[in-house]
């Protein structure tokens, strides 16, 4: 197991170096001058001049050649080494640092309101296959994957903030300004993840243990809860591996929203401004977070089904 | 005689009520101001560090201006100048310096007493370092700023410049104590505000200084949210977790206005919308008639109604009408006129083609009409309607962000006919904005600038009112020449579209008011904020 993840942490280090130059070359690729960009902040009254340009241009290293800058980029994040903000000056890896724990308690909540919610319904909507109220989970998780983002978040705003005056409408305090964002980020990845148990389940059902764990007089639920749930979560796990890495890389729009500090609304700010240094910063974090991601829900297979097991040579089977 | 004494007695008494109410009775709410008062402010995005850290660090002041440290001189809502830490002003003989002479007594939030040390600080040593406060900037160079005395300066600009006193209103030359900038801790300014604490990204609490040299503010505490959606901010009002929101969209105003809860408090416009148009050679806009053509197919009046819904004025002039005084009627207003329009283009050889698109040449009469992030998309919609109508096409170019906008400028030169923005009148310069983008001297704007090539037939006389107003010495010399410029760039060579002006909008609960609402928002002070007890 240790030689598994082991090898596996190495192998992501190829991958967050391919990463990191595919961000590189696609952020140098993006259109703006980040020299002019730099030199323009830096003027008085937002002026741009050939000396201040050239002068921008030394300051970030850009009249280097292109792998040179990459290279010396890269020395630096492998140091924790971000570069400065354009608009803010101060180290990208602290104001990542500052974002996490804001985005990382959002994301927790949501992630836990997602299985409390998703796991009984997809359970019940297998339970009720082919019955009215499947079709009606059907219909209403339709709507609630559909629904785009932002217009749920101002939904809820107006419903439980400004008509019911029940929750706070935007901005990160106490407890019951977690919960309409954590709702918004929730509800869709709901609808999702319990329509993906349902049919996982529904697979599972037609199983010879299942059949003979009815035999033995075990109820519906109690079969699924013991025997089909965990035989049934590997599609499920997969899923929500991807959904927290999402989640804690920070949701942009639910963030602006909200008013809420995270990494989400860094990012908005970090794209809305060009700020390159902190959009490779925020775009290398996220790709770090997926790797790991990726990695935990590996190993978490083996936890759901016994059979599974890490080989040596670098796989689950 | 002991019953008359009575009796004059009561009517004095009488009549001292009923004056010190109308005093403290609040005209728009009915009530009675509460000195006591927390106003809790939906404000935008949090701006304060983006400037970066210690001299080039806009904390406090811009683009949210939180009256915590002051300016020398203040910019009334009406673009006059007000007296701030200088007392006065004057031109020396030498005809390039301004003196400035400061006011005593007075003291930063920590008990400092402020003096001409801390403007040469600020303006002396900070600025040649830090170079952010604002365009007087330019014309300044590392020995401009002379202390004469413990409350006298000079400026004397490197470069020609007699605007210093209105260029110097803005707040980031606000006056920050010797050897601090706006972002050291703990924050000490010499403002009506004090800060009690500021969360980045989330918001700030300011309380009343009540050692201020000037007028108190007349509510004790002022809570900052900083939520940057604005329809976020909306409904932070009306959920009652807010008593005051900045920049309400305009397609909100009829709403709150409707609601019996809230009121709306508007600026007289401030922001510009305005078209610049491209005469570089190659483009089909290099040509008058085009420019003129395209000029007066644009419905102003419809602009207004459909893009600020009405919460704006159709365009005329570069700058707010007031900042021109007298001269403001030297620029005539442009109304839309197809049948001129029209006329012009056919006159200058574009015919109408099968698709109702004027050719010339087997070429179609296509403009490119590029639109930055904050142009509201209705806004380049209208003007392609416009255009449509007299047989121009016009391709829009929404751009997500500033760097690609710039990116389109392609170094000075840019692949775009006509560009939309919405500039800010935020100091008293009246020439501020055509000196900034048309002057020749001006090294990114070649595109617009009259003189500089090809230079149209009005170039050298819009340079020589350049000259004009870097060395006018009154107030209305100033005003004629920057008001001479906006008629060569609107009325003569169509280099400039004005298009409309907006208001700024504020919504607030209907016991709250805001007296002196800015046109420029950066320049705004809560001196005159209240909330009242008894509405």
């Amino acid at each position: 197991m240790g030689r598994y993840v082991a090898r596996r942490l190495l192998v992501s280090v190829p991958t967050l170096l391919v990463l990191s130059f595919c961000i590189f070359v696609l952020v140098s690729a993006a259109p703006g001058d980040p020299a002019e960009e730099l030199a323009r902040r830096t003027s008085p009254a937002g002026e741009v001049t050939e000396a201040s340009l050239a002068e921008a241009r030394s300051e970030l290293g850009l009249d280097r050649p292109f792998l040179v800058q990459y290279s010396s980029w890269l020395k630096g994040a492998v140091a924790g080494d971000l570069g400065d903000s354009f608009t803010t000056k101060t180290p990208v890896a602290d104001e990542i640092r500052q974002r996490v724990p804001a985005t990382a308690q959002l994301a927790g909540l949501a992630f836990l309101l997602v299985m409390v919610a998703a796991v009984p319904l997809g359970i019940l909507a297998a339970l009720a296959h082919r019955h009215w109220a499947d079709h009606a989970m059907r219909f209403v998780a339709l709507i609630f994957a559909s629904v785009p983002g932002f217009v749920l978040a101002y939904v809820l705003i107006i419903v439980f903030a400004t008509r019911l005056r029940l929750l706070p409408v935007a901005g990160r305090g106490a407890f019951d300004t977690y919960v309409l964002p954590a709702v918004a980020l929730a509800v869709g990845p709901v609808a999702v993840v319990s329509r993906l148990l349902r049919s996982s389940l529904l697979e599972v059902f037609v199983e010879d243990y299942m059949r003979t764990a009815r035999a033995k007089g075990l109820g519906g639920l109690q079969a699924v809860v013991r025997h089909g749930l965990r035989n049934a979560s590997i599609p499920v796990v997969t899923l929500m591996g991807g959904l927290l890495a999402g989640l804690l890389d920070g949701a942009l729009i639910a963030e602006v929203i909200f008013a809420w500090p995270g990494l989400g609304r860094l990012t908005f700010e970090a794209i809305s401004q060009r700020d390159h240094p902190m959009i490779l910063g925020v775009v290398l974090f996220a790709g770090a977070v997926y790797i790991v991601m990726n990695l935990l829900v590996d190993l978490s297979y083996r936890l759901f089904d016994p059979r599974i097991r890490v080989e040596a040579g670098g796989g689950v089977g | 005689m002991r019953r008359k004494a009575l009796l004059l007695a009561v009517l004095v008494s009488l009549v001292a009520a009923a004056c010190s109410a109308s005093e403290t009775t609040d005209t728009a709410t009915g009530g009675t101001p509460d000195l006591n008062a927390e106003v809790r402010v939906a404000a935008n995005e949090d701006t304060w560090p983006g400037g970066g850290t210690g001299a080039k660090a806009y904390h406090y002041m811009y683009v949210l201006n939180a009256n915590i440290y002051e300016p020398l001189v203040y910019l009334e809502a009406d673009y006059t100048l007000r007296p701030g830490l200088a007392e006065r002003w004057e031109i020396q003989p030498d005809g390039i310096t301004t003196r400035f002479f400061l006011r005593k007594g007075v003291t930063f939030h920590n008990g400092q007493p402020f003096s001409a040390d801390d403007v040469m600080w600020t303006w002396g040593v900070r600025q040649p370092e830090g170079k952010t406060l604002g365009t007087v900037a330019n014309t300044l160079g590392p020995d401009s700023v002379k202390k004469i005395d413990d409350f006298t300066v000079d400026f004397t600009p490197a470069q020609p410049n007699l605007r210093i006193a209105e260029q110097i209103v803005h707040p980031e030359g606000a006056i920050v104590p010797k050897g601090t900038h706006n972002d050291t801790m703990p924050v000490n300014g010499s403002g009506p505000y004090k800060v009690v604490s500021y969360t980045p990204t989330q918001g700030a609490v300011i309380e009343r200084n009540d050692s201020y040299w000037g007028a108190k503010p007349k509510v004790k505490r002022i809570v900052f949210q900083f939520l940057p959606d604005p329809q976020t901010r909306l409904e932070a009002l009306r959920a009652g977790q807010a008593d005051f929101v900045i920049d309400l969209p305009p397609d909100a105003t009829r709403s709150i206005e409707s609601d019996d809860r809230f009121r709306v408090v508007q600026s007289k416009p401030g922001r510009n919308h305005l078209l610049y148009v491209n005469k570089l050679e190659g483009r089909v806009t290099s040509e008058k008639a085009v420019r003129e053509a395209i000029s007066t197919a644009i419905d102003r009046k419809a602009y207004v109604d459909v893009v600020l819904d009405g919460n704006g004025e159709p365009g005329r002039w570069m700058a707010p009408e007031s900042v021109l005084g007298a001269s403001a009627d030297t620029v005539k207003p442009i109304s839309q006129d197809l049948d001129k329009s029209r006329k012009l283009l056919e006159d200058a050889g574009w015919k109408a083609g099968a698709d109702g698109i004027r050719e010339r040449d087997g070429k179609k009469l296509s403009v490119r009409l590029l639109g930055q992030q904050e142009v509201p998309e209705s806004s380049l919609l209208v003007i392609q309607a416009n255009l449509k109508e007299v047989g121009v096409d016009t391709v829009i170019l929404k751009t997500p962000d500033g760097a690609t906008r710039n990116s389109l400028y392609a170094s000075g030169k840019g692949d775009f006919d006509l560009d939309l923005e919405p500039p800010n009148q935020n100091d008293g310069n009246p020439a501020f904005l055509p000196v900034l983008r048309m002057s020749s001297k001006s090294a990114t704007n070649v595109q617009f600038a009259p003189n500089a090539a090809p230079v149209t037939e009005n170039g050298p006389s819009f340079d020589a009112e350049v000259d004009k107003a870097l060395a006018a010495k009154t107030t209305p010399e100033v005003q004629q020449a920057a008001a001479n410029m906006m008629k060569i760039l609107s009325n003569d060579d169509h280099l400039v579209i004005p298009l409309a002006g907006a208001n700024r909008i504020y919504g607030m609960s209907k016991n709250v008011d805001l007296g002196d609402p800015h046109p420029s928002f950066t320049n705004q002070t809560w001196f005159s904020l209240t909330k009242t007890s008894g509405s």
